[in-house]
């Protein structure tokens, strides 16, 4: 199943583009699939995302179907889902 | 308080909205809001709040009008380059209503004066680039049990929330931690932070008139290079330092 993942703001500069689409050939989390997309990345991209225990930033936050996700619960993927990761932004 | 017969022939077309009417109106009225600050993004929302009618408008702002500056802040005019923006934002309120109450702060919020800030006003608005900033207003906020509307924006995107304390989370929910990745200074068009102002607004016009569906407990991201809105639901953190989930 392809999943979706959508970088907000500052992330989607960093990431070198705001959209990226991944494949899986089977179940996967939200969380799985996060690690999986970023595993490539920079080491500083992955630490903007991931802290040094691998849990999400504590100021990150990440959504599936339009609700906030608890990194400590696994979220199951539907085909086509989207994670959308927003970083903390503020106004000028 | 009642209605002049200025202010009913001012607010005529907003007054024939649904739920509204001649009572929401008073409502503003009476009501007094902090914007901080008061540049590309809270500058709409005071200009907007202003033509709306609202009675008052706490405005905090420090430092001089820069050329870098008129991309986006609309209160401010070429020849106050150099000048006091707070003198600036004064002026062109009160040229759009002169029947506006405003206080205005030339200094922006702190450790020390968002007690006092918060205090004088019934809804808050937070426009601030600092995260140091906006956190002390959300404590204040929470601790005065004051509904603050939350407004952002990076480029062609921007974020809103209205924090109602004790029943949404508070910002401090949201982030813990102060940003690492936030700069000062970053990009935006003038037109991003007018929309995301012009909506903040109305989130303060709902909050004081106490119509509508106010972004409580949701998070609106809207990116205008796509012109995609949503809502997502946000979470308390049982966690939260400042208002303990």
């Amino acid at each position: 199943m392809n999943i979706h993942i959508e970088f907000l703001a500052q992330l989607g500069q960093l990431a070198g583009g705001k959209h990226r689409t991944i494949a899986f050939d089977g179940p996967c989390t939200a969380q799985d699939a996060l690690r999986q997309t970023i595993a490539e990345d920079s080491e500083e991209f992955r630490a903007l995302i991931l802290d040094q225990e691998g849990q999400l930033q504590r100021s990150m936050l990440m959504f599936v179907r339009n609700s906030q996700c608890d990194w400590q619960t696994p979220v199951d993927l539907e085909p086509g889902d989207t994670i959308v990761l927003s970083p903390p932004i503020a106004g000028g | 308080m009642t209605l002049t017969p200025e202010e009913h022939a001012t607010y005529e077309w907003q007054m024939w909205i649904e739920d509204f009417g001649e009572e929401g109106q008073t409502k503003l009225k009476e009501a007094s809001v902090l914007v901080s600050r008061c540049g590309g993004l809270g500058g709409v929302v005071a200009l907007q709040l202003a033509a709306a009618g609202i009675g008052k408008l706490v405005i905090a702002h420090a430092g001089n009008l820069k050329p870098s500056d008129l991309n986006r802040q609309l209160l401010m005019t070429h020849d106050w380059i150099g000048k006091p923006r707070i003198e600036s934002i004064e002026r062109r309120l009160k040229e759009l209503n002169p029947r506006l109450q405003i206080e205005a702060i030339g200094e922006n919020v702190n450790e020390s004066n968002a007690e006092a800030l918060v205090n004088a006003a019934d809804v808050i608005v937070d426009c601030a680039p600092l995260f140091e900033e906006r956190f002390a207003m959300n404590r204040e906020a929470v601790r005065q049990s004051k509904p603050m509307v939350e407004a952002a924006m990076y480029g062609m995107e921007a974020q809103l929330t209205t924090i109602v304390p004790g029943v949404t989370p508070c910002l401090t929910c949201l982030y813990p931690d102060k940003p690492p990745l936030w700069k000062r200074e970053f990009p935006v068009f003038g037109a991003v932070s007018g929309t995301v102002g012009s909506l903040a607004a109305m989130e303060a016009i709902k909050c004081v008139a106490g119509i509508g569906e106010i972004l409580a407990g949701r998070l609106l991201t809207c990116d205008l290079g796509s012109m995609t809105f949503r809502t997502a639901e946000i979470e308390r953190n049982r966690q939260c330092a400042v208002c303990h989930g």
